[in-house]
């Protein structure tokens, strides 16, 4: 099980109707991680898959929103060290997702999220895989409260 | 599995690792890291000053760790302002009896913008040694 924490830095409410339709940049990897796996293009997929379900917004490419992402932190792990002693080899994600308005490159929003598997045995096995899953998924909890919580307000 | 073997097992297994382990100093070579705000020499040579963009720092540098505002003297018009920081242990290094050591590094970096464009920054990176201690028991 991952466990995660977030942090968002709200700049505007979310209740403009144009918000509704954004486009969604290809994920940046910013770790240092020199494996296999392709984590920008891991993370594009994700984040587009999980926007697209979230029902939240529409896709576009022309959109005056942008949906940034940076992969921040990205440590595959062990599941036979963390069998051995919890916290070794634990396994880590970190992403930040920002929303921007497209005239003037102004911030509107920026959420953080990061998960770890610092604990189990080899049921913990893959879990690089969906760590940034994990990750996503509270992002899109943070832009579903944002875009909730603004658009009650403005009703 | 039998409860007991699978503790002997366990047991096996940690002692074959720990060997392997401290056989090739891996724990030496863990890394600690807080962000991903590690290319600051790389501001002076990719971004220019009254050229470069808002978009162009988000490429290069990621999402900033905060916003902000502020008037200078003698135009007083407001400029955006974005900040970046990083706090990461970069290396851990086995230690003695005395605790352990490790490197780390510290930095900052300001942007300032007018509209769009980057008008400036100013950042300082401080890079040294930390040491860890045991709290002496004192009673």
């Amino acid at each position: 099980m991952a466990v995660g924490e977030s942090v968002v830095l709200v700049k505007e409410d979310g209740s403009d109707k144009e918000y509704t339709l954004i486009t969604v940049q290809p994920c940046v990897d910013r770790t240092e991680y020199d494996g296999t796996a392709d984590i920008g293009n891991m993370g594009t997929e994700k984040l587009q898959e999980k926007v697209r379900d979230s029902g939240l917004f529409e896709i576009s490419e022309s959109a005056e929103i942008l949906l940034t992402c940076d992969i921040e932190r990205f440590i595959e792990g062990s599941a036979l060290k963390r069998w051995i002693m919890p916290g070794w080899g634990s396994t880590q994600g970190a992403v930040s997702v920002m929303l921007v308005r497209k005239d003037g490159y102004k911030i509107l929003a920026n959420f953080k999220s990061q998960a770890s598997v610092d604990a189990g045995g080899f049921y913990t096995l893959g879990a690089e895989e969906y760590i940034l899953d994990s990750a996503f998924n509270e992002i899109i909890k943070q832009l579903r409260d944002w875009f909730d919580k603004s658009t009650n307000n403005a009703l | 599995m039998n409860p007991k073997h699978a503790s002997l097992a366990r047991h096996i297994v940690i002692a074959y690792v720990c060997a392997l382990a401290l056989s090739s100093q891996c724990f030496a070579q863990r890394d600690v890291a807080t962000g991903p705000f590690a290319k600051v020499e790389e501001i002076e040579s990719q971004l220019k000053q009254g050229v470069s963009t808002k978009a162009d720092v988000q490429h290069l540098l990621g999402a900033p760790s905060g916003l902000g505002q502020a008037v200078f003297p003698p135009t007083y018009t407001p400029h955006e302002i974005w900040y970046y920081e990083d706090a990461e242990v970069t290396q851990i290094k086995s230690g003695g009896a005395d605790g352990m050591r490790g490197d780390m590094r510290f930095q900052q970096l300001i942007l300032f913008f007018d509209g769009e464009t980057m008008t400036g920054y100013a950042w300082t990176s401080n890079s040294g040694e930390i040491m860890g201690n045991q709290v002496k028991d004192a009673r």
